[in-house]
Order: structure tokens, then sequence, then C-alpha cells
């Protein structure tokens, strides 16, 4: 029998002695239901369920592709597209970093010399890359300090905050334990 | 919960050949509970029914991953639970979930409708609504679905203190709202 059956009998006729026995012997068993035990508002104790609508499998049904072997495979791709995509991003966005910091530091020029030289594609793309991120390097420079310590100020804060919020505390353990 | 059914297992195995007969008899084994579960959690009879179609495809593609030492229905679960936190998410309400508990749609059509309606059905739903939404999934695998403790934490991945917890406070949550609706009705 199983524990909505079980709170369900003890709900509807609690005083009669073979359901009195039934639930004693589930609690023996069951310690969800030791715990729930005249805890639950009788409203949950069998709760109704929703019907799903009539055509709901044909939908589905509808949209399957051919085998899951294929749906997998399809979507390994698709994570492997998005993945390359965010590797792209990353990529560019640490050699902005790095060749504009470089760019800052010692010398906007060296970074496309180690390329090639500005007479060759990847060496212009390199200074490209150097000539955008050094004026993002220099805001940073300025602005970027205060403004993280800030961000990490408030971040902490609000981890703290809410992590006093969600952990129950250690009486309700005590209790429900 | 019982034991593995054979005819289960059998589907399963069918299924991860590509037999989509054997899929679709999974499908309608399965389809209430999740689509119930979806519109528990979800509280709206067009995201429930998005929500368990989704459910069902990543089912399909995701299968060949199953453990099948372990219980089907315990798996599809864990699959449906992480889907519903993730759509949850992704349409976070910009008003707390106290006050949309009381705007809940209350005449939509659908099939679901007709089934549902009643007093009953609108008290319980706008009292599951008032929970935060991990405490409303363990509610709804436990008393919906009837899962044991052990099993709703391999479905949520969460230890037994945690579970236990969490149905503690989401069955005071719960008898607080009723209160509340009794007090306002």
């Amino acid at each position: 029998m199983k524990c909505r059956d079980i709170r369900k009998l003890n709900t509807q006729s609690p005083s009669d002695p073979v359901t009195a026995q039934l639930v004693a012997d589930h609690l023996l068993s069951c310690s969800a239901c030791a715990d729930e035990l005249g805890e639950l508002p009788a409203i949950f104790v069998a709760p109704p369920s929703a019907i799903p609508p009539p055509n709901l499998t044909a939908k589905i049904m509808a949209q399957l592709p051919a085998s899951p072997a294929i749906a997998a495979a399809s979507e390994r791709r698709v994570t492997m597209r998005r993945r390359t995509a965010w590797g792209g991003i990353a990529v560019l966005l640490v050699s902005l970093l790095v060749f504009g910091a470089y760019g800052v530091l010692v010398d906007s020029s060296w970074p496309a010399h180690v390329f090639g030289g500005v007479e060759s594609t990847v060496g212009r793309a390199v200074l490209a890359l150097t000539l955008v991120g050094k004026p993002m390097i220099a805001a940073f420079g300025t602005l970027g300090g205060p403004l993280l310590l800030g961000i990490v100020l408030v971040s902490g804060l609000s981890v703290i905050g809410w992590r006093r919020l969600a952990t129950p505390p250690a009486a309700i353990l005590v209790e429900v334990e | 919960m019982t034991d593995q059914p054979m005819e289960e297992m059998t589907l399963v195995r069918a299924t991860i050949k590509g037999d989509q007969q054997a899929f679709q008899r999974l499908v309608e084994l399965y389809q209430g509970p999740i689509y119930n579960m979806a519109y528990r959690m979800l509280h709206n009879a067009h995201d429930a029914e998005d929500a368990a179609q989704e459910i069902f495809l990543r089912m399909y593609t995701k299968i060949e991953t199953y453990d099948q030492s372990r219980k089907f229905s315990t798996w599809i679960f864990s699959v449906a639970s992480n889907y519903c936190i993730d759509r949850i998410r992704r349409r976070r309400p910009l008003v707390p979930l106290d006050d949309m508990a009381f705007a809940l749609p209350s005449n939509e059509d659908g099939p679901e409708r007709l089934a549902l309606r009643g007093e009953l059905r609108d008290t319980v739903q706008r009292a599951l609504a008032t929970l935060p939404d991990h405490y409303r999934l363990i509610a709804v695998l436990r008393y919906w679905h009837d899962f044991s403790y052990q099993e709703i934490e391999e479905i949520t991945k969460l230890s037994e203190s945690a579970v236990k917890t969490r149905l503690h406070r989401a069955r005071k949550m719960i008898a607080q709202a009723l209160d509340k609706q009794g007090g306002s009705e």
C-alpha cells in the first residue's frame, strides 16, 4: 500500500481498528509518514491530479527524431557549436586584455611584430586587437578598480545574506531529525 | 512505489534500439504523472503541456544515458524536475509568488479545466504556488507522486536531511497558506 493510501485511510477512518493497525504497521517501516503524521494539512492527504490534454502523445510523437542515437548526435553537434562559439568569444576577450595590457604597459606594435608584422593579415588583426584593447585597459585602470571592489563587496554581502535566509535554523533540523 | 515493472524495462531497451512504438507506450504510461508535475510546478496548462513535450523529447534523446540498474520512474522525474526548475528560473516572475498565487488564471480553457474544476483544486494549487520552487518540487514529488525520501534524494540529488528539512518547511508553509486563504475567504 502506498503512503498516500495510508494517509487517506488514516484521515477517513482513524478510529477503525483495522485502519489503525495498517497505519501503525506502515509507520514502523516508513520514516516519511512517521514524520508527517498529524502535521500534513488534510487537504494535502491525497491532492487532486491534473489531466493531460488528449492529444499530448500525438504531439510528442510528431516531433520525435528518427532514433535516440540520431537525436543525441544532433544534440552533441549543437553543444559543440555552442562551445566553439563561447570558446571563440573567450579567446577574443583574453586577447583584447593581454594585447591591450601589453600595449598600455610596454609597446603597442610588439605583439603585431611577433605575429608577422603589419604586412601580414594575422599581424594586422593582432594590432587591431591591441589598439581596441588599450582604451579598455586604460579605462579599467582608472574606473575598473573601485568598480570591481564595489561589485565584490556587494556580491559578498548578498551571498552572506542569502545563505542566512536560506539556511534553516538549527532548531528545525533537530526537530525534523 | 513498486519494483521496476518488466514491461517498462522492455520498452526502455526497445526505445534505445530506435523502436518508436515502444517510446510511444512509455509516453502513454508517463504522460499523466509528468504533465501533472509540470502543471503543479508551472501553474499554467499551456506551459505544462509545452514542458511535458520538451521533457519527453529530452528523455528520448538522453535515454542511452539511463542507468538500467536504477528505477526508470526516478530517472524520468529527475529529468522532469531539472527541466521545470530551469524553466521557472528562465521566466522568473517579477512579482513575489505570494502575490501571484492569488491571481492564478481561473477561466482558462482546456481539457484539464474540466477535470480540475472545483474549490479543492484551486485551494490546493494556490497553497502550493506560495512555496519557493525547490520546496514546491519536493512537496509535489512526495504528495502527488508518492515518492519515498530516498527516491526524492535520487531525483533531486539532495541529502536526506535536506529533503526532510524542505518537506517539513513546505508542510508548514502550506498550512500557513491554507490558514491565510481560510482567513481571507
